[in-house]
């Protein structure tokens, strides 16, 4: 397993595409957590807002963060597609014919690097916001909060790697993660806690390891078909 | 050495591979041969565990693909020219190759020497003549010094240079001891290559010989041409019904030696212009194999 660590380690990175895609994740959450940070402290300025109002830093940081690791999301995907579109797959389950091992290496690529770039993102969606409220925040505990968005980036990196191989196309996969991640939020929180979107968000807004749990059920499915796939079917 | 037993693979709506038992041994270029879709590549596939066949076995020492640890440093493999990532450096994409099974780093930059790639290992594959592709390819089989090489199409994309390299390559291999097989729908290279044949038509087994054995079953053709129309005519009669008219005065004759078609012209006092016996040749012998063969039959127009 070190051996197909390392080949998929180093694959990953002599790429371009996943160094954009952590400056991506980095700058799409702190950029979205500052705008929405931003119409807050405009709203008191415009007297909107009673002067002595505050916001929990977390409270802009959750949205943010689920749109910035949607670039996560595309680099778990690209470590998959990108094998299947260009034929690649092919040299990769010649040189580790066990294909599992191939899904459980390409997830624990996924895994580390979502969960050191999902938690870089939130560290520096969590400095811009905080700079940007000054008195009007609330800082609340940004270690546990910013380790617990980390965890949900990871998870959704991993859950990305097991759909990546299941759907095996680029367009497919981003897409079903999108829906899967951000789309599902529109239904009532009743049912939406129960998926993925939902569970997500609950989870990163401080609300119980149960919704933790809610995603990692999915995830787990997920990586399970992959798994029992995988091996059925013609490379 | 490879073995296929009873190896069949069989799609919604149609038979790849169909019941092929066939063996190929060590220390010989072995050629699999066949039109397009005659079940060639599918065959490979399912050796290198690609593919999962219907039934029967593909074992390449005794075992199966999917069970071997390390399978570089048995098996190495090219099979198509997009195995490695355009965007991926010709050095980077074996490296990871490499690291699969534990080889060092050395033996990239040794493969990577063998091709002659030097120049161009740190541009990206994508950037990649299709010579230099097949290069990277065969670079990527030779990673693990393996016993067994299965090469698809290893010549396709080459110059005249490139073919008589890769030529001097599989012998060099054969000659080691190592088991090479590769896939060719051109005859005519593989005639130049390989010590044994193996032909599939609909992926069915249609020879499995050496390649001397396969041409000398084949029946001398040989054609000849009357001086005049009453020559032809004595010369058409002569030979009744081995002879086939191909031409004003030419005919094609099958069944009959040169030397009896020259005995019954000068016993019918027929003239001739031209009497001339045809080499048996591979290609004549693979055309009549897979003749009515070939799933995508011409059309007569």
């Amino acid at each position: 397993m070190r051996n197909a660590l390392s080949a998929e380690w180093g694959k990953t990175w002599s790429l371009r595409s996943p160094w954009f895609c952590v400056l991506a994740a980095v700058l799409l959450t702190a950029g979205t957590a500052s705008t929405l940070a931003n119409d807050f402290v405009h709203d008191i300025g415009q007297g909107r807002l009673p002067r002595s109002e505050t916001l929990a830093v977390l409270e802009p940081l959750v949205p943010a963060m689920q749109l910035g690791q949607l670039a996560l999301v595309a680099l778990a995907m690209l470590v998959v597609t990108a094998e299947y579109g260009t034929g690649v797959i092919r040299s990769t389950f010649l040189a580790l014919p066990q294909r599992r091992a191939v899904l459980v290496a390409k997830t624990t690529v996924a895994a580390v690097v979502g969960f050191g770039a999902g938690l870089g993102s939130a560290a520096a969606g969590w400095a811009v916001v905080a700079a940007q409220l000054g008195g009007h925040g609330r800082p609340g505990a940004p270690i546990p909060a910013c380790l617990r968005l980390a965890v949900v980036a990871m998870l959704a990196c991993v859950f990305t790697v097991a759909v990546g191989f299941l759907l095996r196309s680029a367009a497919g996969t981003l897409t079903t993660m999108f829906v899967l991640l951000v789309g599902l939020q529109v239904l009532a929180p009743r049912i939406g806690e129960y998926l993925p979107a939902g569970a997500a968000v609950a989870f990163a807004a401080g609300d119980g390891v149960r919704h933790l749990l809610v995603l990692a059920a999915w995830t787990a499915a997920a990586q399970l078909a992959a798994g029992l796939l995988l091996v059925r079917r013609d490379a | 050495m490879i073995e296929l037993r009873e190896l069949t693979k069989r799609y919604k709506d149609r038979t790849a591979v169909d019941g092929v038992t066939v063996t190929v041994p060590a220390g010989v270029v072995t050629a699999l041969l066949g039109p397009n879709g005659a079940g060639k590549s599918t065959a490979m596939r399912i050796v290198l565990g690609l593919d999962r066949p219907t039934s029967g076995t593909a074992l390449i020492g005794g075992r199966r693909y999917a069970e071997l640890r390390k399978p570089l440093r048995l098996v190495g493999a090219h099979l198509d020219a997009g195995a490695f990532h355009p965007r991926r450096t010709g050095r980077s994409g074996l490296l990871a190759q490499a690291r699969y099974n534990g080889l060092p780093r050395s033996r990239v930059e040794a493969v990577i020497d063998a091709v002659g790639l030097g120049a161009v290992a740190g541009k990206r594959a994508g950037t990649y003549s299709l010579g230099m592709a097949q290069r990277l390819g065969i670079a990527g089989a030779m990673l693990g010094d393996p016993g067994t090489v299965i090469l698809d199409e290893p010549v396709n994309g080459l110059d005249a240079d490139g073919v008589r390299w890769v030529r001097g390559l599989l012998r060099r291999w054969a000659g080691e001891g190592r088991t090479v097989l590769i896939s060719s729908h051109l005859m005519s290279e593989v005639a130049l290559i390989a010590d044994r044949v193996v032909v599939l038509g609909q992926g069915r087994l249609l020879a499995d010989a050496t390649t001397a054995d396969f041409t000398a079953g084949q029946e001398v053709a040989v054609e000849v041409a009357a001086a005049d129309r009453e020559s032809f005519r004595l010369l058409a009669a002569a030979l009744g019904g081995h002879g086939e008219r191909v031409g004003a005065d030419r005919l094609r004759v099958r069944g009959l030696d040169a030397a009896t078609v020259g005995r019954r012209a000068q016993q019918a006092g027929a003239v001739l212009r031209e009497l001339r016996a045809d080499a048996p040749g591979l290609e004549e012998a693979y055309v009549r194999l897979v003749e009515g063969e070939a799933e995508f039959a011409a059309v007569a127009a």
